[in-house]
């Protein structure tokens, strides 16, 4: 009766420690946010990107606290829209002789709303409130 | 007696070891006679294990150069490729090396499953080549991205989002991967480390036991798991020979001639390294390493949440391949041709998605004709015409995200 109490607690002993190291291990590793900006302002490679800058029927896309975002001019108006296609993450484009958005890693397209044209992708793009303003395009959730 | 060092270091060990049953076990094991069916394609194995060591050197002299950050990365390999004395030829040694050991890995494997080497009692044997074929795929999957240029990147990217699509689990899987939400620094510091840490051991501990294993075991006969397995002498006297000098010899042939493939190759035809890694930009045609090819083409075809299972699940079949579908005591290609049909079949079927994932999204001429092959793998006749304009992922007009 004795060894077997002096076995389960030396097994306890053994696996906690296993569980320690684990635990420690895994709150180490355990994955931190990362890839948005903190503000609502759009900001390029090179810092905020402006619409001053961007011509007509163009697009372009920097990072906001809303992820990666695409932004196209379309006359006076500025169109928003995630940049990250929903089938496997890339980054879409706007293709001014399709006038359509294309993932240029699997063929996925979708129009100006971000409704799917083609797939492989089954997702919309979700549209984004787009403004700009002096310091540069900020972007929000639509209706926001 | 004339003095000699290693008649010294010998006789000072056996001194304090006995050392008798080592050197017996040796001998035994070196002078084990291979049966007479072993040809060069059983050579395959040593000079799989010869290239893993020669990847072994040029990875451990390419990481005193590299940087695992994502601000530095790109400009140790550029460092490593430009500057460094012969640090062009390692890289490329490395390069391609990763390249030739899949392949061989590949061929090997046909080889034992043609040769019915799989079935009892080398079961375990044949798991652990699985296993090891998996840990091989895993440096090419890792080794990928630390160049960290665009091609690098976005190959990840895709190839660790298809993860996320797995319900529940999904998402925490590649979080955990990839240290965040997206590829960036803590993925390239956890890609690097499972790299060059985690899977090299795993590596060398399971090719020490696949080792063992095939010396404990033998080479595999030709006759059926029914009958009795020839001893030494049988084998002797069916006409096998020595495995040494006989076979060593052959595995030293073989293993020259694939280093000076190898070697070569690196010479001849050094990997080319692209724009750094821009998160913000995919740039066009972003495909994985030609051995990922039908898992990328196949997640054009089905869901992904499907499309992700499917190369775990062969990994898998391969390795249940003795237990539920060759069960038969049989071992001679000729007396299994049903089965050997079968994975000859399945083996074409990923060949064609590789293929096919080779050829979407290009433009080929075949046979004097030009073809745009679309995303899906689909070929469409270009006119003569047309010929000679953008094929169509390069088309006019792209905007942000475009065109590099």
């Amino acid at each position: 009766m004795r060894r077997r109490v002096v076995n389960a607690f030396l097994g306890m002993g053994f696996v906690s420690t296993l569980g320690g190291f684990a635990g420690a291990a895994l709150a180490y590793l355990w994955p931190g946010a990362s890839g948005a900006s903190g503000s609502n302002l759009l900001m390029g490679k090179d810092g905020p990107l402006s619409a001053a800058t961007l011509a007509q029927d163009e697009g372009v896309v920097g990072r906001s606290n809303l992820g990666k975002v695409l932004v196209i001019r379309r006359g006076e108006r500025l169109v928003g829209l995630q940049a990250t296609c929903t089938h496997l993450g890339c980054i879409v484009a706007w293709n001014s002789a399709t006038q359509q958005v294309e993932c240029p890693c699997h063929g996925a397209r979708y129009d100006l709303q971000g409704r799917v044209l083609r797939g492989p992708a089954r997702e919309p793009l979700a549209q984004l409130q787009v403004t700009a303003g002096d310091e540069g395009i900020r972007v929000g959730p639509l209706g926001g | 007696m004339k003095w000699h060092p290693i008649t010294a270091v010998r006789e000072w060990l056996e001194v304090r070891f006995e050392l008798e049953p080592v050197f017996r076990l040796l001998r035994e094991n070196l002078t084990k006679p291979v049966p007479p069916h072993v040809n060069w394609l059983f050579t395959l194995g040593s000079v799989l294990a010869a290239l893993l060591a020669v990847q072994l050197f040029t990875g451990v002299l390419l990481m005193i150069s590299y940087k695992p950050s994502g601000q530095e990365a790109f400009q140790s390999v550029q460092h490593i490729t430009y500057d460094v004395p012969l640090g062009w030829l390692i890289r490329s040694a490395h390069n391609w090396g990763s390249h030739v050991i899949v392949v061989l890995a590949l061929l090997h494997l046909a080889r034992v499953v043609v040769y019915g080497g799989y079935k009892k009692p080398r079961e375990l044997t044949w798991g652990v080549g699985v296993a090891l074929l998996a840990v091989i795929l895993g440096f090419g999957f890792t080794g990928y991205l630390l160049p960290w240029d665009q091609v690098a990147y976005w190959g990840t990217v895709v190839a660790t989002e298809a993860p996320a699509s797995i319900p529940v689990v999904g998402p925490l899987t590649r979080e955990f991967m990839i240290g965040g939400t997206e590829v960036a620094d803590p993925t390239l510091g956890r890609f690097y480390v499972v790299h060059v840490i985690l899977l090299p051991l795993a590596l060398l501990s399971l090719v020490g036991l696949h080792l063992l294993l095939i010396r404990y075991h033998g080479i595999s006969p030709l006759s059926g798991t029914d009958q009795p397995e020839p001893g030494s002498e049988e084998i002797l006297r069916r006409g096998g020979r020595p495995f040494l000098p006989h076979h060593v010899l052959k595995d030293s042939a073989a293993i020259y001639v694939a280093i000076g493939a190898l070697m070569s190759l690196a010479l001849l035809a050094p990997p080319h390294l692209g724009e750094m890694a821009d998160p913000l930009v995919t740039p066009l045609g972003i495909k994985p390493e030609w051995y990922f090819l039908p898992a990328y083409q196949l997640l054009k075809y089905v869901p992904e949440v499907v499309g992700v299972q499917v190369p775990p699940l062969v990994l898998v079949l391969l390795l249940l391949l003795p237990f539920l579908f060759d069960r038969s005591p049989h071992r001679h290609p000729r007396r299994r041709l049903r089965v050997l049909g079968a994975l000859g079949a399945a083996a074409a079927v990923i060949g064609l998605l590789g293929l096919l994932g080779h050829l979407s999204d290009t433009r080929q001429t075949l046979l004097g004709k030009t073809y745009d092959f679309d995303v899906l793998g689909r070929p469409h006749l270009v006119e003569a015409a047309e010929v000679g304009g953008d094929p169509p992922q390069a088309e006019e007009g792209r905007g942000a995200g475009g065109s590099p």
